[in-house]
């Protein structure tokens, strides 16, 4: 799906860069398209079809439910295309428009691709989740060390979020913008009654 | 808390990764309880300690328990 959404970004790109506009110009065309949005939302729809057509035929063909099961097999095949498409589509780029220093925006996620692809590349496929995938029970890879860990790692993200950009955002309010942080204050009291109303919950189901 | 679960295993000729089969964790979980990084739950524990036929007081002891005794 990536890869069509990205062939059709580009190739609309590339069509706009083509009547003689500048890369920004072109990149504001694409965005400010209304047909943009319903192009992505058929794109997404055939793709979510075409899932649901697999998984049918599947459980048609084997009696129960399969799954893609080597990540690194497809994760290599997607960023592969991916890859092609970007190295076809930065090539026309740069032959039609010149290179630019604001191209950036197409070079850091070729980049990004590349390392991507290296990570499944270097991947090894670990037998727990292959075993998970195929059966559909989870119960060994998302075991009980594994949920303490996600635990604390999502209270040490809530921590920081509420340390660094909460506090961080209430005082660039009151020192820079010398306004009132209004929005900061709403963020404390809604996560604030977010909080008391999951405690209460947990008080009683504990 | 200290643990007895390396010992018990080799004993029992177990690999990590049957262990962790048989009580349905992974095998870095099982790593983690050897090397004392991590505490099982209750029931975990009480899976383990199943596994090698002994009570989770024979597999898992408290440290302050084994100072005490001078072990």
């Amino acid at each position: 799906m990536l890869v069509m959404l990205y062939t059709y970004f580009m190739l609309q790109l590339l069509s706009a860069l083509r009547k003689g506009m500048g890369i920004e110009q072109a990149v504001w065309t694409v965005l400010h398209n209304e047909d943009w949005w319903i192009i992505v939302a058929i794109i997404v729809l055939v793709y979510l079809l075409g899932y649901l057509v697999t998984i049918k035929f599947m459980i048609r063909r084997t009696g129960k439910k399969q799954r893609v099961h080597n990540l690194r097999r497809f994760g290599l095949l997607a960023g592969m295309l991916l890859l092609i498409v970007q190295s076809i589509f930065f090539i026309f780029i740069v032959a039609i428009a010149g290179w630019d220093i604001r191209f950036w925006i197409f070079v850091v996620p070729w980049l990004l691709n590349i390392v991507l692809l290296l990570y499944f590349l270097g991947m090894k496929d670990n037998p727990e989740q292959v075993e998970a995938l195929k059966t559909g029970d989870f119960s060994r890879v998302n075991d009980e060390r594994i949920q303490a860990v996600m635990s604390r790692s999502a209270l040490a993200a809530l921590n920081i979020f509420l340390r660094v950009l909460l506090f961080g955002g209430f005082f660039y309010d009151v020192v820079v913008t010398r306004q009132w942080p209004i929005r900061t204050l709403i963020e404390f009291v809604v996560i604030g009654i977010i909080w008391t109303a999951t405690a209460t919950w947990w008080n009683r189901k504990l | 808390m200290q643990n007895r679960v390396r010992e018990l295993r080799a004993t029992y000729g177990l690999t990590q990764e049957d262990l962790a089969a048989r009580v349905k964790v992974s095998r870095q979980t099982i790593i983690s309880i050897e090397s004392g990084r991590y505490n099982p739950s209750i029931l975990l524990a009480f899976k383990i300690a199943r596994e090698f036929g002994a009570t989770i007081e024979q597999v898992f002891l408290c440290a302050e328990e084994v100072e005490e005794n001078g072990e």
